[in-house]
């Protein structure tokens, strides 16, 4: 979930820095299925941040760490919502 | 569409002399005129758009204008029918936008100069603490495609609002600062008192006030905050993984593995 998250804001990055989103390559939709990838995986992880608390699975600072990525995750998600990245919206 | 500055001359020239240039006719008087007035405007007491081309007044005189620029390049067009004046000017390079409106606004100060009379604000507005803030263009909150982020960061700039403690309003696009007096009450649209627009002179678009947390200042620093911390959980949960496999440790099972 989170590899896939950055994978995707370092090429949004990457294709503002060459500067193609002036002529966007014809491989641009396949990059917007990376954060509707890492939603679904943001879900998913969700499940487990909630579980980990309830089941107890790691230490303390573990289970810190995991909700805190998983937090972010999310905003950061919502942030792509707000720019239109999140999505088929071309 | 590009065109030569040269080109553009022709043009501008065409527009000035009723729609002929050294014999050639480009347009009929009567197009010109009706290119000229007014087609669509934003507030009645704005001057809005002619036919492709911005109406603004100097005092009385009329200036028409098309600006433009993508990234490291800016131009204008300048029309003074009244005068028989034209500006064509483009810039390039990473301050273009600032040297093109340093350019135009000295040009218009030499050749249409405004009377500048002395007014005095009246203290702070009722409604103050509702009209401050940052307002953003809505070609970019308007826009409905992945477009919307570039826009932002390079082809438009937000417009800061603030009050001066003596009621003088500035307006600030990026250390590109006008400061504004009252001369009468400002508009609200009264349904619910709330302000959903911002107009104003000298610009095509309208804007709409944003709330704190989407001004850019805080995007890129929440933008920042969470990568970092997701980049935390990217490397550090393979990296858990290994150690454990390193220390021969007990690799996770069921749902501790399934939440990686």
């Amino acid at each position: 979930m989170p590899g896939c998250l950055l994978a995707f804001v370092a090429s949004a990055v990457v294709l503002v820095v060459v500067g193609a989103l002036n002529r966007p390559p014809p491989w641009l939709d396949l990059v917007f299925v990376l954060p509707i990838a890492s939603a679904v995986a943001t879900v998913w992880a969700g499940v487990y941040a909630v579980r980990s608390w309830w089941e107890a699975y790691w230490r303390l600072p573990v289970r810190v760490h995991y909700t805190a990525v998983v937090c972010a995750a999310a905003v950061l998600l919502r942030m792509l919502y707000y720019w239109n990245l999140l999505g088929l919206r071309l | 569409m590009s065109a030569t500055a040269t080109d553009m001359a022709q043009f501008m020239l065409a527009h000035l002399n009723g729609g002929a240039v050294d014999g050639n006719r480009i347009l009929s008087s009567e197009a010109v005129d009706a290119m000229h007035r007014q087609w669509f405007t934003l507030h009645e007491q704005l001057d809005g758009m002619a036919f492709g081309l911005q109406r603004q007044r100097r005092d009385d005189v009329l200036v028409l204008r098309h600006s433009g620029g993508v990234p490291r390049f800016a131009s204008d067009l300048l029309l003074v029918p009244e005068l028989g004046l034209g500006l064509f000017v483009s810039c390039h390079n990473g301050n273009a936008f600032d040297a093109k409106a340093a350019f135009v606004d000295a040009f218009l100060d030499r050749y249409a100069p405004v009377d500048e009379p002395h007014l005095v604000p009246d203290g702070r507005p009722a409604r103050a603490d509702a009209i401050e803030g940052q307002y953003r263009s809505i070609k970019v909150t308007e826009r409905p495609t992945y477009g919307k982020l570039p826009w932002a960061l390079f082809s438009t700039r937000p417009i800061d609002v603030r009050f001066e403690a003596d009621g003088t309003l500035v307006t600030d696009t990026g250390g590109n600062a006008d400061r504004w007096v009252k001369v009468e009450p400002l508009a609200f649209r009264e349904d619910d008192g709330t302000i959903t627009h911002l107009f104003r002179e000298g610009s095509v678009t309208a804007f709409e006030p944003v709330s704190w947390y989407e001004t850019m200042g805080i995007q890129a620093r929440l933008a920042a905050i969470t990568a970092l911390v997701v980049l935390s959980g990217a490397v550090g949960w393979p990296l858990g993984t290994v150690r454990r496999w390193y220390r021969g440790g007990p690799s996770l099972s069921g749902g501790p593995r399934r939440a990686r």
